[in-house]
């Protein structure tokens, strides 16, 4: 049996039941690394002495029938998650040299449960891009059509997870970034609520639509994870009060008159017809097992994105001013041509004279935006849309246009205006054998619910079985 | 229909040096182009009807977080790790361009 190819759920299981040891679970999955990153190029960093050190740790711990969620487990995390000693670029060559002194609290509980950090992964630098393209460490291949993006900007933990790479990707999703490479490398991605997982530690993008978690090859471990890095955390005072469940507990039950928004601005004319029918079959199968499907309208959609680019790029040009090249990092002349270009679109937003006309008209749409997604949550208890308008796309399709890469974001950053929680999972395949996601958004706070139905859906569907035939 | 952007490269450089980067003058073009086409996109914002919305700054409403003011000696770096990032030091201070 290939370690590689089990699922968390499974390898818990397995180290448990002593079937194998955290060490060769951790050798299995840095053999695989060795063989295909390089063609792949998920990781920016390998960290095969640290992690084999602590697997032994681990199978001691096991050995005294120790129990912790995620013992002896191999974890992959974004670049963008401060890790104390351990290199942490944000794919961008200003921190090039940066070795934190202390652990994001996320990273912090992932060890305190017993995760193993077996590297970094890629990502357009600073989490901004759609596609993986703009990393300054090179692009991430999608392991389904090594021509295609992974999509962005979670694009290492989506193709090492999809990849059999690791067990868990980690991410950061300010418009997108952990559903859109969830959807693109077929594994199931959350987007939680803001503030569900801690910020501290993590390299801010835009602080007010930053949400923290991560992608895994399905919906239990997806749950199990959540469970090990959610809650409050006195260092991030946006963190939420609200108590965390063993979410993993709660996938079980049925589904049965479940009332699903079906948004008709998301099944619009831009909408590839591929993608849409795809979304409308998974959609049948939950109305076979019981769920009403019922349309919606969320008159706003229209204006999301372009509220959404106003506020992203202003706080994403407040938080990169902190870069001096002073106290660590390079010097500011290294941001790439995508970091430069959201400075530049910020700036403007917030400066004077224009502030009111961008920025602050841009805080009352999300207020409008919000009130869209309040008054459908009154009629329905989840929406469900695609995660994309389109199937994965060739390198460069997209990327020498900035706007039209931007518009890449339209279906994935209304949940980060609103700050409600969205969950990307595996919806089937195009003709050519390309990946797409369907997501479901619910309330705030709502992840149980969110995790509920794609079980459900997973269970019936099981699209997880399915791999990508790597190559080296 | 909004009003086409105008930005000239008088603004870009304006906008650049609030920012604290600096542009070569073909970035400066270039920026300029992008911004006009992004901007002309975005203007669309202001046919939402936001005359008595309020505005949301944090999408979860929380408000008044406190903590005690006490001393967490984990949260806290030690002078030498402050430093071990840093390009140049001296004594155990950060050094930095002269300001004038």
């Amino acid at each position: 049996m290939e370690l590689t190819s089990l699922r968390l759920k499974e390898a818990l299981e397995g180290l448990e039941n002593k079937k194998f040891s955290s060490v060769e679970l951790i050798k299995s999955h840095i053999g695989r690394i060795k063989k295909f990153n390089k063609k792949i190029n998920a990781f920016i960093t390998i960290c095969e002495e640290e992690a084999l050190s602590q697997a032994r740790e681990a199978d001691t711990l096991i050995a005294k029938k120790a129990k912790n969620a995620l013992l002896g487990i191999p974890v992959a995390l974004k670049d963008n998650w401060v890790t104390k000693g351990i290199r942490s670029t944000a794919a961008s060559k200003v921190l090039d040299n940066y070795i934190p002194q202390y652990d994001a609290t996320a990273v912090v509980r992932l060890k305190a449960a017993g995760a193993i950090i077996i590297g970094k992964t890629n990502l357009d630098a600073w989490g901004h891009g759609s596609s993986g393209e703009h990393s300054d460490y090179g692009n991430t291949l999608n392991p389904w059509d090594y021509s295609r993006v992974t999509g962005g900007s979670s694009s290492g933990s989506g193709a090492a997870v999809s990849a059999d790479m690791t067990l868990v990707g980690t991410g950061t999703d300010t418009g997108g970034s952990i559903r859109q490479p969830a959807a693109f490398c077929n594994v199931v991605g959350l987007k939680p609520t803001y503030g569900r997982v801690s910020r501290y530690g993590i390299i801010a993008m835009a602080s007010s639509t930053d949400s923290i978690a991560h992608l895994t090859k399905t919906v239990w471990d997806n749950a199990r994870v959540l469970s090990v890095t959610a809650g409050f955390d006195p260092m991030d005072g946006t963190a939420g009060k609200n108590e965390v469940p063993n979410y993993e507990d709660l996938l079980q039950g049925k589904i049965s008159g479940l009332k699903i928004g079906i948004p008709k601005e998301y099944f619009g004319k831009g909408t590839d017809e591929i993608v849409a029918d795809t979304c409308h079959k998974a959609l049948k199968v939950l109305e076979d097992l019981g769920c009403k499907l019922v349309d919606i309208s969320l008159p706003h959609t229209k204006y999301a994105y372009p509220v959404y680019a106003v506020i992203q790029a202003s706080e994403v040009s407040s938080n990169l001013l902190r870069y001096d090249g002073v106290r660590y990092g390079n010097e500011r002349k290294m941001f790439g041509d995508e970091a430069k270009r959201r400075i530049m679109m910020g700036t403007h937003s917030l400066s004077s004279g224009y502030a009111d006309k961008y920025y602050h008209q841009s805080l009352k749409g999300r207020t409008l935006i919000i009130r869209d997604f309040m008054e459908a949550y009154k009629k329905i208890d989840v929406i469900a849309c695609p995660v994309w308008p389109f199937l994965p796309f060739k390198f460069d399709e997209r990327a020498i246009d900035p706007l039209k890469m931007y518009l890449s974001d339209v279906f994935t950053a209304p949940a980060n205006v609103s700050g409600n929680p969205s969950l990307s999972v595996p919806a089937g395949f195009s003709p050519d054998k390309l990946p797409i996601g369907i997501q479901f958004m619910g309330p705030n706070y709502s992840e149980d619910l969110l995790y509920k139905v794609a079980y459900r859906y997973e269970q019936e569907t099981k699209w997880y079985l399915k791999k990508p035939k790597l190559y080296e | 229909m909004a009003k086409k952007t105008e930005i000239t490269e008088e603004e870009v450089k304006h906008i650049a040096s609030l920012a604290r980067i600096i542009l070569s003058q073909e970035e400066i073009k270039k920026y300029k182009e992008q911004l006009i086409r992004i901007f002309d996109y975005i203007n669309q914002i202001s046919l939402m009807k936001t005359k008595k919305v309020i505005e949301t700054s944090h999408p979860t409403n929380i408000t008044n977080i406190f903590r005690e003011d006490e001393i967490d000696d984990s949260k806290i770096l030690k002078q030498e790790e402050a430093l071990s990032n840093a390009v140049k030091k001296k004594n155990g201070y950060f050094v930095v361009k002269a300001i004038f």
